[in-house]
């Protein structure tokens, strides 16, 4: 490892100067309540690239594989491309183990022949949940290998009773192992050059969300293990996480797909930004071993009645919760209580073990796909994108390891274990045969001006603005749980102005505000990105209903979609057929292929009785 | 309303929030060494740093206000 250290560069200026002095009053008078949305406004803070290269000490780092993130998955692609005799490092805009989704996740699925566990069955199971376009061998891989990654996960003590707290094992590995672990760093931007008129993508930069410093991190091999991400919506805590690593892939050329398929979490009603009202239940216990997969996917069958005000026919006694597995199911349920029902999904109080009991509302995790089905797409089993040197694992690979729907508890974790260190190993071996980045100085500053631009703005909009008016569009139940063309293409035309018009003229008067700008910017990306998929995918499926086209239609859309920006900078849209031996058997009549009904579905397919 | 005090006189500056906030609300003042909320509208109501906090310094409630929409702000 190398690090340079930028001491030169002008003194800071007046206006600089009474930027840090503003800023330490601030932190002494506590200013609570007070940021707010300030919408457009003069940026307090505006500062220069070459006042914050003084100010604090730019990190550069020449590694072999940098994972970006650390989760389950970056943390086991971490530990293995390193025992692959690399240089590693490993970047968070966290904390690891207090950072993501993986420490709020207490079951890990774990398929053991040895206890009992049916491949054929699971198979059969995870397609039916998955309604057909979920990817076979990404699953043969995790039923092959999830039993090997609960037993490195054992053997590391993430399960023993007496830990602070599972997760933080994952960073003690890291240490363990010697993996530079480089924390609070937001990244923004993947780096790439071009070799003979390839593309390659040659390690990320961001900065310190403390010191604001620019960190540049020179990779032969980049993974992306930086998750999924919601719309900050309230309710579901990963706040923090916000799509980044599609978006930064994206930009870079890489094909995203998965975004058509919706994560349908609650929150209370009561108190619906309280994480912890609704998910205290997962600190309780550790994280416990699951072997259950799904026979059917799930219904959104309560949100379905309020919207056409009757019921229809798969629909739950209660007509407020998604029928088939639980509400959450992918945590929610203790590991040590009794298996969830799969037929009726729910225990006697309706609720999942874990989560408050009181009225709930759908749209915890708006913006979130399923997990192992959305993210950068693979062209190997080993992660790899379409654009060399850029990987990627876990919640942030479009995998395809589940499809449309969740299929079974606990699949996230070990979806992510398993693929972490797969990937892992795949990054090292592309590792080892390519030159190290060669870079110039002048284009990682041109990078590094990009990145600050919304520092240097003297004028423009807040972060806090732009997101709560993306939510505003993004978030009513009309958009996304409920689909249709005319409403999907209205608020396409307000994300797409957004970001044409909103996104250049964003500013950020600190470090923090800095990060929010990018996180704004990447929940724009995903929020398009879902837009568009889920008005190309002209069928009902799964977790993605079209009220205009509300049924499965399998001729056209045994298929999956991808985005990926075309010459104009403008977001394609294209789709891959399944291949035909993972298609359903098409001599089966369709109610009997597809149990769980959509409203208008009967009718629309002139099936209907009476 | 969602963060809403870190008690100075039980803080022991440990540091131990700043790092366990996901969403970067609490920041260390270097003066007094106690932990300060710095970002409270950022914050997702997870108690991390409540569940870190060796000496129960912080205290989080479950409601939260949101910022009112204007035509620019
Ligand atoms: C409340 C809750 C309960 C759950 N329960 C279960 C369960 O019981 N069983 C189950 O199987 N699954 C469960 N899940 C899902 C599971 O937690 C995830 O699928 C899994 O942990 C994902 O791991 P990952 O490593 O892929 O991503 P994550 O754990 O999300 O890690 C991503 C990391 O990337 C970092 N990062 C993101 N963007 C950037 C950036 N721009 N720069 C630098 N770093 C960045 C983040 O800080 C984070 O540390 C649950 C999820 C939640 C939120
Ligand atoms: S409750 Fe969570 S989001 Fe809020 S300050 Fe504490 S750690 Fe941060
Ligand atoms: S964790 Fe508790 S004691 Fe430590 S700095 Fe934060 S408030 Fe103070």
């Amino acid at each position: 490892m190398q690090k340079i250290t930028a001491l030169s560069g002008p003194k800071l200026n007046r206006r600089g100067f009474l930027t840090a002095t503003g800023l330490a009053a601030t932190a002494f008078a506590m200013p609570s309540f007070l940021a707010g949305c300030s919408g457009y406004a003069e940026n307090l803070g505006v500062t220069s690239v070459a006042a914050l290269s003084a100010s604090g000490e730019e990190t550069r780092v020449s590694t072999d594989v940098l994972v970006i993130g650390g989760g389950m998955a970056g943390v086991f692609a971490a530990v293995r491309a390193k025992a692959a005799g690399l240089d590693v490092t490993l970047v968070d805009k966290g904390t690891v183990g207090r950072s993501g989704a993986t420490p709020w996740a207490n079951t890990f699925s774990v398929f053991d022949e040895a206890e009992g566990d049916d491949r054929a069955e699971w198979i059969s199971g995870v397609r039916a949940s998955s309604e057909y376009v979920n990817n076979l061998d990404w699953l043969d891989q995790m039923l092959d290998e999830s039993k090997a990654r609960w037993e490195d996960i054992n053997e590391w003590g993430m399960l023993e009773e007496n830990v602070q707290h599972p997760s933080l094992v994952l960073r003690d590995k890291l240490l363990e192992n010697e993996i530079n672990l480089i924390e609070r760093t937001m990244i923004t931007t993947l780096l790439t050059q071009d070799d003979d008129g390839e593309r390659r993508v040659v390690g990320a930069m961001g900065f310190s969300i403390d010191g604001e410093a620019a960190v540049t991190i020179l990779a032969k091999a980049t993974i992306m293990a930086a998750g999924a991400g919601s719309f900050k919506a309230p309710g579901f805590p990963i706040q923090s996480l916000t799509s980044d690593g599609d978006a930064m892939a994206y930009k870079v050329g890489a094909v995203i797909s998965g975004k058509e398929w919706i994560d349908f979490h609650f929150t209370s009603a009561e108190n619906p930004a309280s994480c912890w009202s609704q998910w205290s239940g997962m600190w309780d216990s550790g994280v416990g071993k699951m072997s259950q997969v799904f026979t059917a996917g799930m219904t959104l069958d309560g949100a379905f009645a309020k919207h056409t005000g009757e019921e229809t026919q798969s629909s739950s006694p209660g007509g407020e919760r998604p029928s088939g597995p639980p509400p959450d199911a992918e945590g929610g349920e203790a590991p040590s209580g009794p298996p969830p029902d799969a037929e009726n999904g729910e225990g006697s109080s309706g609720l999942p073990a874990g989560q408050s009991q009181g009225e709930q509302v759908l749209g915890a995790a708006t913006g979130l796909g399923i997990h192992k089905a959305e993210g950068i797409w693979p062209i190997n089993m080993q992660g790899a994108s379409n654009i060399p040197g850029l990987y990627a694992a876990g919640d942030g690979l479009a995998s395809m390891l589940c499809g449309s729907s969740y299929v079974g508890l606990g699949f996230s974790l070990s979806g992510s274990a398993v693929q972490g260190a797969v990937v892992g190993d795949g990054a090292a071996a592309y590792a080892s045969t390519v030159l190290a980045p060669t870079l110039s100085d002048d284009e990682i500053a041109a990078f590094q001006e990009a990145m600050f631009a919304p520092r240097q703005r003297e004028s423009g909009f807040s972060p806090a603005w732009v997101t709560q008016v993306m939510q505003n569009t993004m978030f009513p139940y009309y958009v996304l749980f409920v689909k249709e063309q005319a409403r999907l293409e209205a608020a396409l035309s307000t994300i797409t102005f957004l970001r044409e018009h909103i996104v250049p003229q964003l500013t950020a008067q600190d470090a923090h505000e800095l990060k929010l700008a990018h996180e704004t910017a990447n929940m724009l990306v995903n929020a398009e990105m879902k837009l568009r998929a889920s008005l190309f995918r002209t069928e009902s499926r799964g977790t993605h209903y079209r009220e205009d086209y509300p049924a499965r239609n399998d001729d056209e859309w045994l298929a999956w979609v991808l985005l990926q920006m075309d010459a104009d900078g403008q977001m394609a849209v294209t789709k891959e057929a399944i291949p035909d031996a993972w298609k359903p058997d098409l001599s089966i009549p369709y109610v009997e292929r597809y149990v769980n009904r959509f409203p208008g579905e009967l009718e629309y397919l002139g099936l209907a009785s009476g | 309303m969602a963060i809403k005090l870190i008690d100075p006189r039980k803080c022991i500056g440990c540091g131990t929030c700043v790092i366990s906030c996901p969403t970067d609300v609490i920041r260390m003042n270097k003066e007094t060494s106690h932990a300060v909320i710095m970002y409270p509208e950022d914050c997702q109501i997870c108690n991390m740093c409540v569940n870190f906090c060796p000496v129960d310094a912080i205290t989080v409630t479950a409601d939260k206000s949101i910022s009112i929409l204007t035509a620019w702000g």
